[in-house]
């Protein structure tokens, strides 16, 4: 695929949303950096666009590289068989504080499990547009009342667990105290 | 009530006990004596041979740690149920279903045709009662579902009754159809319309006899929910439905109580389309003639029981090898195409006795 | 029954909430389901209760350990985690991967997939009630999971594959025995058919039940037997070859709506069936010409610490398209190591499929969909 008539495409109809451009890994995929406030948008024109019709959503992967967390999305087209990798970050003020990124829902909505797995782990919320729906799809991946967000790469580990102790050291003191030798 | 019992006062006779006893102890008698001797081994050997037989088809090998080939597994499994009282208080619905579940066990026994001589309620409606009692078990079974307050009890119960309801049409009419042939609701005359061999049963004296043959088995597994036709009970998304809170003694209860509708059901089968207990040869005719009424019961007995032991078990066998069908399935299958056929049997059946009684 | 909210005072709808566990939930999960008598009218899936925490246990392990753990995405079918991961490491290292080493592997994920399917159709003869079915392919199945201890040494969590290669090179023998079961296995089917296949009454439970349109593969993005079920002809194996799959020669099924409909619950039977049969097909094709050499990349050490970089691997799992996000950035540890489970795509999809069925049918329609919470939740 031709990269640099996309961007234009990109830059013309959703200015300033493209920051940069780069080959994905060692792989022939485009992968290409936008300012996070335009992924809706960037989202929308790539999937009416005859010639791409990026409209499948194949996977949403949240990474943080130095406290900045790091959305990828990797698009593919179920019509053009072409592929694209998204990429937007945003930086959490701490540890414990939440980022807002846009949702893309109402494009892909695929999304949706990707999204809310995302928010629970590390601390990423979608917001969503006015219209959408509340999901019948739900996910409660931690426990109920779980503090901090468990793939950051600051988390640490809470010592104990509902009264449990947690870390593996932890446990071999347990075993000493209640195993007296 | 009198030849019904004949057999009774002669066995007491031998025993030793006083001539001149009234006639309800040697009822009592004779029922303890069914019930211990042919009902509860009939189930014991059914479910023996139900395992045995689906471990076969399953390349299994089946019970065969009790006695040799396992053979005692049913009493082991009676006697270990037997010892797991329950700990829960008695709910009254639970009360209820009991109080019914056991009528419908014990009160038809009187009336279950074991033989021409263990008659002993041989009235003009006794081909009824049991199909009462069979409903009542049904109900039994609704009412035991109901009673548990959960959701798959609830389900269960409904689905139970529904499809009792569904099946009891069909199971009438093909009931009425062996009766017009034989022309009374009296056991001995039911039996007596048919003989030994294959080609003297209700069920090849004409077509229509045939088709309420199939209609009769197979609204009797829709009657009774006996698998394959279960839906009612079994389906997995209610964990097994009625009888999923039961265990120990309870269950065994319950599970008697599902193995007697079956083993009633088939009885009255076979003594309506099966050729009965009818002997070869003037068999019985020389035997009753030479008085020895106790070779005579056994024997009409065996065969009885043999023929409607093979019936269960092929019941059982097309049971394994098939998916269960969905209640609705089940419901929609009685009325849409078993009621019809029951009635057209009904009326052909009705023809043919005409036909035969004015030529 | 249990509770009511006022939505069921209103319309008269009954909320039933099951689970974690339940009869009719082929995994732990939750169903709110409100019901118009019999029939549902809408429901509501949660999960999540099988969060192991794997990614982040990924990232705290050393590289040669993240194998074992990928074993756990779906303990079913452990090599296509394994697979995942190793196929992402290759690339960000630019591992090549011995001939030989490429064969071992797909013997491996056939032979998974076969696994796999075949406990698919126990889980269809559970949910519709027909057990003799189900000892048979159980029995079968244990062949395919004796040839994994023949080969590995386990029977589920194999552990086999390592960058660059596998652990060990094949037993004399094995590639016999592979064809050995192939060939049994092409005989049985022929007895699964005759028996639970197109037995009517399973026929009756199964079609026109639960059809996955077109409409619903692209809102839920539905990978794999389920979205091939339902017409839509995509297979990484062939859209995007990994491991020489392009080299081989085979089919990619797709339903043909048997039942009564194209993508209904007996087409998803039907074409796990033909998987099976395909599969063999590829097994036969790489025993008759193992390559000979190294079975794993030399030039790869014990404590291989993986260069800075990511990579994005795909690969066709037994429920769909697994994918495997792997970043590295040059520690003795992943950076992060994302999974794309199939499963998500066919448990969005429940939401849409149940409502309007009968509560008789949701273990049927839930086990057609072959959900593998485990991967969903990782």
């Amino acid at each position: 695929m031709d990269k640099n008539p996309l961007i234009a495409k990109l830059n013309k109809s959703v200015p300033g949303a493209v920051l940069e451009s780069r080959r994905f890994g060692r792989s022939g995929v485009t992968s290409i950096w936008l300012e996070a406030e335009t992924i809706a948008k960037v989202a929308k024109v790539l999937k009416s666009d005859a010639d791409l019709k990026l409209d499948w959503l194949e996977n949403l992967s949240v990474v943080e590289f130095e406290n900045v967390l790091v959305a990828t999305y990797f698009l593919a087209s179920s019509v053009t068989k072409q592929s694209l990798i998204l990429r937007i970050s945003a930086v959490p003020d701490s540890l414990m504080s939440r980022v807002y990124l846009p949702s893309t829902r109402a494009i892909w909505p695929m999304a949706e499990p990707m999204e809310k797995e995302a928010e629970e782990l590390f601390g990423v919320s979608f917001h969503l547009g006015p219209i959408l729906r509340e999901s019948e799809l739900k996910s409660n991946l931690l426990p109920e009342n779980w503090v901090g967000f468990p793939l950051r790469k600051g988390y640490v580990f809470p010592k104990e667990v509902y009264g449990l102790p947690h870390s593996r050291a932890e446990k071999k003191d347990l075993q000493k105290k209640v195993v007296p030798r | 009530m009198t030849s019904g019992i004949l057999w009774v006062i002669s066995w007491c006779d031998s025993i030793g006990f006083p001539s001149d006893l009234p006639q309800w102890f040697y009822a009592l008698v004779a029922l303890i004596c069914i019930f211990c001797f042919v009902v509860v081994p009939s189930g014991a050997l059914l479910t023996y041979m139900d395992r045995k037989l689906s471990a076969d088809l399953q390349a299994r090998v089946g019970p065969n740690r009790a006695g040799p080939s396992g053979i005692f597994q049913p009493l082991a499994d009676l006697l270990k149920l037997l010892q797991k009282g329950s700990k829960k208080e008695w709910h009254w619905g639970e009360n209820l279903w009991l109080g019914v579940h056991t009528m419908a066990l014990y009160s038809t026994l009187a009336v279950m045709p074991l033989g021409s001589l263990a008659l002993l309620v041989d009235t003009e409606v006794s081909a009824f009662l049991p199909y009462w009692s069979a409903l009542v078990l049904a109900l039994g079974t609704m009412l035991l579902g109901l009673s548990q307050g959960s959701v798959p009890g609830w389900f269960g119960g409904i689905r139970v009754a529904a499809q009792t309801l569904a099946g009891s049409f069909p199971a009438l009419v093909a009931l009425l159809c062996a009766s017009v042939r034989a022309g009374s609701f009296k056991w001995s005359v039911l039996a007596a319309s048919q003989g030994f061999s294959p080609w003297t049963w209700t069920v090849a004296s004409n077509p229509f006899e045939t088709i309420a043959f199939g209609v009769f088995v197979i609204s009797g597994l829709v009657l009774l929910a006996i698998p394959p036709l279960d839906g009612g009970l079994s389906t997995s998304d209610i964990h097994g439905g009625v009888s999923s809170h039961l265990y120990g003694r309870r269950l065994s209860l319950y599970l008697f109580g599902r193995f007697y509708g079956f083993f009633l059901w088939s009885v009255i089968t076979v003594v309506l389309f099966l050729g009965a207990w009818r002997l070869p040869l003037g068999l019985s005719e020389s035997l009753a003639e030479s008085e020895s009424y106790k070779l005579l019961a056994i024997i009409e007995l065996v065969l009885l029981l043999f023929k409607t032991l093979s019936l269960m078990l092929l019941i059982t066998w097309v049971a394994r090898v098939n998916s269960r069908s969905r209640v609705d399935q089940i419901t929609d299958f009685t009325w849409k195409v078993l009621s019809p056929f029951s009635l057209v049997a009904l009326v052909g059946a009705s023809i043919c006795a005409g036909w035969r009684a004015f030529s | 029954m249990k509770s009511r909210n006022r939505d069921s005072y209103d319309s008269d709808l009954t909320l039933w909430e099951i689970g974690p566990y339940h009869g009719s939930l082929p995994a732990p999960m939750r169903m709110s389901l409100s019901l118009d008598g019999e029939i549902i009218a809408s429901c509501k899936v949660e999960t999540g209760f099988l969060h192991r925490g794997l990614e982040k246990t990924c990232e705290l392990h050393p590289w040669q350990a993240v194998i074992s753990y990928a074993d756990h995405l779906d303990p079913e079918v452990a090599v296509f985690g394994e697979l995942a991961v190793c196929l992402a490491v290759e690339e960000i290292g630019d591992i090549e991967i011995p001939p030989r080493a490429k064969s071992i592997r797909i013997i491996l994920c056939e032979l998974s997939r076969i696994s796999a399917h075949l406990t698919f159709i126990v889980r269809m003869a559970k949910a519709v009630g027909s057990e003799t079915i189900i000892h048979y392919v159980l029995r079968d199945r244990e062949k395919i999971l004796d040839l994994f201890e023949l080969l590995t040494g386990a029977r589920f969590s194999l552990n086999f594959l390592r960058f660059g290669g596998v652990n060990a090179d094949v037993t004399d023998g094995f590639i016999e025995r592979v064809l050995e079961v192939c060939e049994m296995i092409r005989i049985r089917m022929r007895e699964y058919n005759d028996l639970f296949t197109f037995n009517q009454g399973f026929l009756n439970r199964t079609s026109c039940l639960a059809v996955i349109s077109p409409e619903l593969i692209r809102t839920c993005g539905i990978t794999g037997p389920n979205s091939r079920a339902a017409g839509n002809p995509f297979d990484i194996r062939k859209n995007a070859a990994y491991l020489g799959y392009d080299e081989l020669d085979f089919e990619v099924p797709v339903g043909r709506g048997e039942g009564g409909s194209i993508g209904d619950v007996h087409d998803r039977f039907l074409l796990r069936l033909r998987e099976i049969t395909q599969s063999m097909e590829i097994l036969k094709q790489i025993a008759e010409a193992v390559p000979i050499g190294n079975y794993i990349n030399p030039n790869i050490e014990k404590g291989y610490v993986v260069p800075a970089g990511e990579a994005y691997s795909r690969i066709e799992s037994s429920r769909g398209l697994l994918g495997c996000h792997v970043v590295s950035d040059g520690k003795s540890n992943p950076s992060r190591i994302q999974f794309r489970p199939p499963t998500l795509a066919n448990l969005m999809a429940v939401s849409y499929l149940v409502p309007g069925i009968r509560i008789e049918d949701l273990p049927v329609v839930l086990s057609s969909l072959d959900l593998g919470i485990a991967e969903a939740d990782r």
